[in-house]
């Protein structure tokens, strides 16, 4: 099971707190205020999650002028888009044998955490809670 | 004797820090200072009158307190930095209070428009609720022009926008706006000399202790 820690904690804790895309996109659309409380330089992403947030379903990427909007939001909020780490695919792996995420940017994504062990944030924790020592900050 | 023992503030700011405390200095410290500097000079400069002020939370999405810049868990050796560099200790301060006094201000200009009856007469006139009110405040809060496509309210703004800014002129809230401009020229003078103040010690503890100004990172360029 995944482990819940409240956004103070995770943040005097983890030098980074990663970004789930709905996250990304509800604060670039209608900032929440919840952004301004975790300090500039802990703010990061995965480039799955900026994939996300640049493309509409399909895959198809958005307008021009708004995918250059979300690039200059994440530069001025210093959201760090970090890259797949080497052990992100065998963190992956071990979550093929359990009820893990729920699509395979999720698994992606909790992978991730799980190997640099960064908590993340997201607003679809239950999709989450299943992963094995995932650490999970409700936004 | 403990305390004659424990170096006192004073004498700690004689001696000269060591590699391994500039090194971390440059990384946690003074590389998210610089950056985070960096963003609210351009915006202050750039796009000058927006400041970014947000209804919902009542306060700005780009500037930030120092303290937010960087890591809480770097927090000490921000402490530490300010410690052994009493100058910008000053400087951190001044900045966040003019920080202060800019969001006192947009607050005080926000509030005074939501119950202005120019502006509830031309909410009222558009059937806006009042709820959505908050944002036609904000957009006119931050001298708003143009409202990106995608926006919800996009259209509204594009053939009412400039009605609303028209308020910023009324005399009974026009004093609210000018004060909103003299916190944030305030602001301004602010960052501009810590942003400078900061790189300068950036490049100087960077060639003296033979280092890297910045850290190389594993994030992509966004």
């Amino acid at each position: 099971m995944a482990e819940r820690l409240t956004l103070e904690h995770a943040l005097r804790t983890f030098n980074h707190l990663l970004f789930d895309t709905c996250v990304l996109i509800d604060e670039f659309k209608h900032p929440s205020g919840r952004l301004a409380q975790v300090n500039r330089e802990q703010r990061a992403t995965s480039t799955v999650a900026m994939w996300e947030f640049l493309h509409v379903a399909a895959g198809k990427l958005l307008p021009m002028l708004e995918r250059a909007d979300r690039r200059d939001w994440m530069n001025v909020q210093g959201i760090r888009a970090l890259r797949l780490s080497q052990d992100c695919g065998e963190y992956f792996e071990r979550l093929l044998e359990t009820e893990g995420a729920r699509s395979l940017a999720d698994s992606l994504l909790a992978a991730e955490c799980l190997a640099r062990d960064i908590p993340f944030a997201t607003r679809n924790a239950r999709d989450f809670v299943a992963v094995p020592a995932l650490r999970l900050v409700e936004w | 004797m403990v305390s004659s023992q424990r170096m006192s503030t004073a004498e700690r700011k004689k001696v000269r820090p060591s590699r391994d405390q500039v090194r971390a200095w440059l990384t946690t410290v003074i590389s998210p200072l610089a950056s985070a500097l960096a963003v609210e000079h351009h915006r202050l400069t750039n796009d000058k009158g927006n400041w970014s002020f947000r209804c919902d939370t009542r306060d700005f999405e780009f500037f930030w307190p120092v303290g937010k810049m960087i890591a809480a868990p770097h927090e000490p050796n921000l402490r530490q930095f300010l410690r052994y560099k009493p100058e910008f200790k000053k400087l951190a301060q001044d900045h966040d209070r003019a920080l202060g006094g800019l969001r006192t201000a947009a607050r005080n200009a926000y509030d005074r428009l939501l119950g202005n009856q120019r502006f509830m007469a031309l909410a009222s006139s558009l059937s806006m609720s009042e709820n959505d009110r908050r944002y036609l405040a904000e957009y006119v809060v931050n001298g708003l022009r143009d409202l990106a496509s995608y926006y919800t309210f996009h259209e509204l703004w594009t053939r009412e926008g400039r009605r609303f800014l028209d308020l910023r002129k009324d005399p009974v809230l026009t004093s609210e706006f000018v004060a909103l401009e003299a916190a944030g020229n305030d602001l301004s003078k602010r960052v501009t000399s810590f942003l400078k103040a900061i790189r300068t010690l950036q490049e100087e503890l960077a060639d003296r202790y033979k280092l890297p100004p910045v850290e190389s990172t594993d994030a992509v360029r966004v």
